[in-house]
C-alpha cells in the first residue's frame, strides 16, 4: 500500500515566492498515476523486494522458455525431419543403389548364360528369364531411386545415365543373343560390349548414386546431431531458471511449494531427459544400422558384385575357348569372392547370419567345384563342356548367388530396423518440445502470479 | 486333392525301404556333414525343441514297414531326434482345404501348428501376408542340401521363408494301348477322337497353366490375356465334354479304362506304375507344370526351434532319399539321387527314373506359376472354380 503525503518544508528554507496561478486542477485518478509510475513502478520491479523479484524472475524465466520452445521445436522437427528422411529416401536410396547394381550384375550374368547356351543350340529358358526380369528389374529400381535421391543434381544426373545405358545395354544383348541364334560372328563382340558397358558407364554410375547417398546420410545424421545438442542446451538453460526461481520462490515463501513453479520445472526437466534419451536412442540405433546393417550391406554386395563378374568372365572365356585356369582376370576375381567372404564372415554377429554365411562358403566351394574342370582344360570349349557349365556349374552358381541375397536380405533388415528404431523417438519429439515449454510458461506465470496475490 | 492318395506303394518300394537305405552309403557322399546337435534348452526365441505339430497332405511321409522292422521318418526323428510329432495328414486340397490354415494356425494368437505344407503358391501368399516365421537358419545347416532350383522364386528368393517338402510335375498320363498312339502334346488332350475320355486336374494353375502351354504362352510369367485365353480353352474342353474334371482318384480312372489319358500328377502316376508299367507319363513338348509342397512356419509358432530340427532332420538326403522312395515325387534335397543310386538295384531304378530326377533338358521345359496380382488370380479361381463340377 503506498500513502501519499506533503513533504514537510525544512525551517531554514527561504519564504516563499508568490505562487503562481494554481494549474488547472487535475483529476484525482490522473494524478495518482503519475505518482505510481514515478514512485511505484521501479520498485514494481525492483529485485530487492520480495514482489519485484517475483516478477523479474518470471519473466526471465517465462522468457527463457519462451526460446526454449521456439529453439527445441525448431531443433525437434528438424532432428525428426532428419531422421524420418534417413528412414523414408536416405536409407531406401542406398538399399536401392546397392540393389541396382546386384540386379545389373545378374542380368549380366544370366544373359552371358544365355548366350552360351545359345550355342548349343538350346538356348537356356530359364536364365532367359532371369536375365528379363533382372534386367526389368532394374529398370524398375532406377524410376524408384529417382523418386528417392531427390533434388540431388548429381544423382539424377547419374541415374539418367543409367536409364540410357540401360537401354544401349539391353539393345547388345539382344543383338548377341540373335547373332548367336544365326551363329553370327559378332555374337561374342555385342556381348563384350555390353558386359563393358554394364562394368564402365553403369557401375560408375551407381557407384556416384551410391557416394552420393552415402554422403547424405552422414550428413542427415551429423544435422540431427547438432540440433539435438542445441535444444538440450536450451533445456538446461530454461531449467537453470527454473530452479533458480523455485529456490527464491522456497526461500521467500515460509519453504511453501509453488504447485505451478513446480509442475513446470518437473516438465522441462522431463523435455530435458527425453532430449538427451531420444538423442542417445537415436545416435546408437543408427550407429548400429551402419556398422551392423549397412557394412554388412555393402560386404555382401562387393562379394555378390565379384561373384557376378567372374561368372560372366569365365562364360565369356568359354565362349571364346580361353578356359586356361592361370586367366589373371578370373584368378583376380576368384581372390577377390573369398576375402569378401572371410570380410562378411568377421561381420556376421548373430548365429543366423553366421549359418547363412556358413552356407555361403559351401556354396561357393561347389561351384568351384563343379567348373574346375572346365577351367582346367584348354581350347575352345564345346557344346558338351557348355552343357556340363549350364548344367552344374550356374545350377551351383545360383545356389550362391541366392544365398547372397539372403544373407543381403537379412542385413537390409538389420539395416531397415536400425533405421526405424533411430526415427520411433524423434517422432513425437516435436509435440514435446512446443507443448513443455509453453505449459512451463503458464506454469511460472500462474505460480508467480499467486505468490504475488498473497503479497496484495 | 492328395500328393498321394492313400492305397500304398508299390512291393518294390516297400522292399526297398525294408531293404534299408544304408546311412553309410550316405557318409560316402560327404553331402550330410551339417549334424545338428540341438541344446537341452533350444533358442528362448524360437521356443520348444521337443515337441512339433505338423499339418501335411494325407499320405506324404513314408510309414513304418508292415512287418515293423523298418520304422517311417516320423518313428526315427523321435528315436533320433527326441522330436515328438503330431502329425496331422488333414490338409486336403489348396483352395477349401486351406482354411484349415487360416483357421487353425494363420488367425490365431497361439497356432496350433508349428509346421504347415501348402503348395507353393499359398506359400507365396503366407510369406506375402507376413503370417511366417523366417527359417531359423541356424538350426538348419542341411539348408545347404536345398536345390538351386528352387531357391530363384521372386516370392522368396534364397528359400529364406520356405523349404520345399517335395515336388511334382503336371503333366500327361495315359494308356498307350487305348490311345493308340503316343501322346506328345498338350493339344492330344484336347483331341476330338478321346473325347469324353480325358482328365482334367481341378487345380487352375495348373489346368490353365497347361492351356496356356499349348496355347504358345508362358505360365511361369502369365499374363492377363494369356491367362484368360488359357482358362477360356480349359472352359470350352469342360463344357464341350472334351474332359472331365478329376482329382486325386484320376490313377483309378486311367487304370480302369474310365479315362484314356488325364492331366496327371508325377508322384501318383510313378506309384500307378508300379502296378501298371504300362501305363506311360510324359512331359509334352510344350512342356509341364512343375510345383512343390512348401514347409512353412506359421507365425507365432510355439515351437519354431522343433520345426527347425525337423526341416535339418529331412533334409538330410538319406533321410530325405526313404521318403522319395515312399511318395515318388521328386526331392528338392542334393545328394538324393546318389543316396538311392548306392543303396542298390531297386534304387538305381528309382535314381534313374526321368521322372524322379528330370535331366537339365527335361527340367527345361518344365513351368512353374509365375502369378499374377492377386485380384487377378482370386478372379480366375473363381471362374475356374464354377466350371468344376
Amino acid at each position: 500500500m503506498v500513502t501519499i503525503t506533503s513533504p514537510p518544508r525544512p525551517p531554514h528554507a527561504p519564504a516563499a515566492t508568490p505562487a503562481p496561478a494554481p494549474p488547472v486542477a487535475r483529476p484525482a485518478r490522473a494524478r495518482a498515476r503519475e505518482l505510481v509510475a514515478r514512485d511505484v513502478e521501479p520498485r514494481r520491479w525492483s529485485r530487492s523486494n520480495s514482489p519485484g523479484w517475483y516478477r523479474v524472475w518470471a519473466v526471465l524465466t517465462a522468457a527463457t522458455l519462451a526460446v526454449l520452445c521456439a529453439v527445441g521445436s525448431a531443433a525437434a522437427i528438424r532432428s525428426a525431419g532428419a531422421t524420418g528422411r534417413i528412414r523414408s529416401d536416405t536409407a531406401p536410396a542406398l538399399l536401392g543403389s546397392q540393389d541396382l547394381f546386384g540386379s545389373v550384375s545378374e542380368a549380366n550374368a544370366s544373359a552371358t548364360a544365355v548366350v552360351l547356351s545359345g550355342a548349343t543350340g538350346a538356348e537356356d529358358r530359364s536364365r532367359r528369364s532371369l536375365y528379363v526380369e533382372a534386367l526389368n528389374r532394374a529398370s524398375a529400381q532406377t524410376e524408384e531411386l529417382s523418386t528417392l535421391v531427390g533434388d540431388d543434381a548429381t544423382s539424377r544426373d547419374a541415374l539418367k545415365q543409367i536409364a540410357v545405358a540401360l537401354t544401349t545395354y539391353s539393345g547388345h544383348m539382344e543383338a548377341s543373343r540373335r547373332e548367336n541364334a544365326l551363329r553370327g560372328t559378332e555374337a561374342e563382340a555385342e556381348l563384350r560390349t555390353a558386359l563393358d558397358l554394364a562394368s564402365t558407364d553403369i557401375a560408375g554410375a551407381v557407384d556416384t548414386v551410391t557416394e552420393r547417398s552415402q554422403d547424405r546420410f552422414a550428413e542427415e545424421r551429423q544435422r540431427g546431431r547438432l540440433i539435438t545438442l542445441v535444444a538440450a542446451g536450451c533445456a538446461v538453460v530454461a531449467l537453470a531458471a527454473l530452479i533458480r526461481l523455485q529456490a527464491g520462490t522456497l526461500a521467500r515463501s515460509n519453504r511453501i511449494v509453488n504447485l505451478p513453479m513446480a509442475a513446470a520445472t518437473v516438465l522441462v526437466a522431463l523435455e530435458l531427459v527425453v532430449l538427451g534419451y531420444a538423442g542417445v536412442v537415436r545416435s546408437t540405433a543408427l550407429g548400429r544400422a551402419e556398422s551392423d546393417g549397412y557394412r554388412a550391406i555393402q560386404a555382401t554386395a562387393l562379394l555378390q558384385r565379384s561373384g557376378f563378374q567372374l561368372q560372366s568372365q569365365l562364360s565369356l572365356d568359354l565362349l571364346a575357348g580361353q578356359t586356361d585356369n592361370s586367366d589373371t582376370r578370373r584368378l583376380q576375381l576368384t581372390g577377390s569372392v573369398n576375402s569378401n567372404l572371410a570380410a562378411l564372415s568377421s561381420i556376421a554377429d548373430t548365429d543366423r547370419e553366421r549359418a547363412a554365411i556358413t552356407e555361403l562358403g559351401i556354396r561357393w566351394d561347389r561351384y568351384q567345384q563343379a567348373t574346375a574342370p572346365l577351367v582346367e582344360g584348354k581350347g575352345a570349349a564345346t557344346p558338351a563342356t557348355i552343357r556340363e557349365f549350364q548344367s552344374s556349374g550356374l545350377s551351383a552358381f545360383n545356389g550362391f548367388n541366392t544365398t547372397i541375397e539372403s544373407v543381403l536380405l537379412d542385413n537390409r533388415s538389420q539395416f531397415t530396423q536400425g533405421v526405424e528404431d533411430a526415427d520411433r523417438p524423434t517422432r513425437w519429439l516435436p509435440w514435446l518440445a512446443v507443448i513443455a515449454p509453453l505449459v512451463g510458461i503458464v506454469g511460472v506465470l500462474v505460480g508467480a502470479q499467486r505468490r504475488l496475490g498473497d503479497y496484495k | 486333392m492328395t500328393r498321394r492318395r492313400a492305397g500304398g506303394p508299390t512291393v518294390s518300394r516297400r522292399s526297398f525301404l525294408k531293404g534299408g537305405l544304408g546311412l553309410g552309403a550316405v557318409g560316402a557322399l560327404g553331402l550330410t556333414g551339417c549334424s545338428f546337435t540341438p541344446s537341452s534348452g533350444g533358442g528362448s526365441d524360437l521356443g520348444g525343441t521337443t515337441q512339433l505339430r505338423m499339418l501335411n497332405w494325407s499320405d506324404y511321409i513314408d510309414p513304418p514297414s508292415e512287418d515293423g522292422s523298418s520304422p517311417g521318418t516320423l518313428e526315427r526323428v523321435r528315436a533320433e531326434l527326441g522330436l515328438q510329432v503330431a502329425y496331422d495328414e488333414s490338409y486336403a486340397d489348396s483352395y477349401d482345404g486351406f482354411q484349415i490354415i487360416l483357421d487353425r494356425a494363420v488367425n490365431r494368437e497361439n497356432p496350433e501348428f508349428d509346421l504347415v505344407v501348402p503348395v507353393n503358391w499359398r506359400a507365396a501368399q503366407m510369406i506375402a501376408s507376413d503370417w511366417v516365421e523366417p527359417i531359423p537358419l541356424e538350426l538348419v545347416p542341411n539348408h545347404v542340401n536345398l536345390d538351386p532350383a528352387y531357391m530363384s522364386n521372386s516370392w522368396d528368393r534364397g528359400s529364406r521363408y520356405q523349404m520345399p517338402w517335395q515336388t511334382g510335375i503336371t503333366g500327361i498320363a495315359y494308356d498307350p494301348a487305348l490311345t493308340g498312339r503316343p501322346l506328345t502334346s498338350i493339344n492330344d488332350l484336347f483331341d476330338p477322337r478321346f473325347k469324353g475320355r480325358v482328365g482334367l486336374l481341378g487345380e487352375m494353375r495348373e489346368a490353365v497353366g497347361l492351356a496356356m502351354l499349348a496355347n504358345g504362352d508362358d505360365p511361369s510369367r502369365p499374363t492377363v490375356q494369356g491367362a484368360e485365353a488359357g482358362l477360356n480353352r480349359v472352359r470350352e474342353a469342360i463344357q464341350g465334354g472334351q474332359v472331365k474334371v478329376v482329382s486325386d482318384d484320376f490313377d483309378d480312372k486311367l487304370a480302369s479304362g474310365e479315362l484314356i489319358a488325364t492331366m496327371a500328377w508325377s508322384g501318383d502316376t510313378a506309384v500307378l506304375q508300379g502296378d501298371r508299367p504300362d501305363i506311360e507319363f510324359v512331359i509334352p513338348d510344350e512342356g509341364a507344370i512343375q510345383w512343390f509342397d512348401a514347409m512353412v512356419i506359421p507365425k507365432r509358432a510355439a515351437n519354431i526351434a522343433a520345426a527347425g530340427r525337423f526341416m535339418n532332420y529331412v533334409y538330410d538326403p538319406a533321410n530325405a532319399a526313404r521318403i522319395t522312395a515312399y511318395v515318388g515325387y521328386i526331392s528338392p534335397v542334393l545328394g538324393v539321387q546318389d543316396v538311392l543310386r548306392a543303396s542298390g538295384p531297386d534304387g538305381v531304378a528309382l535314381a534313374d527314373s526321368p521322372v524322379l530326377f528330370p535331366d537339365a533338358a527335361a527340367r527345361n521345359r518344365l513351368f512353374t506359376w509365375g502369378g499374377l496380382d492377386p485380384e487377378t488370380e482370386t478372379r480366375l479361381d473363381d471362374e475356374f472354380l464354377r466350371l468344376v463340377p
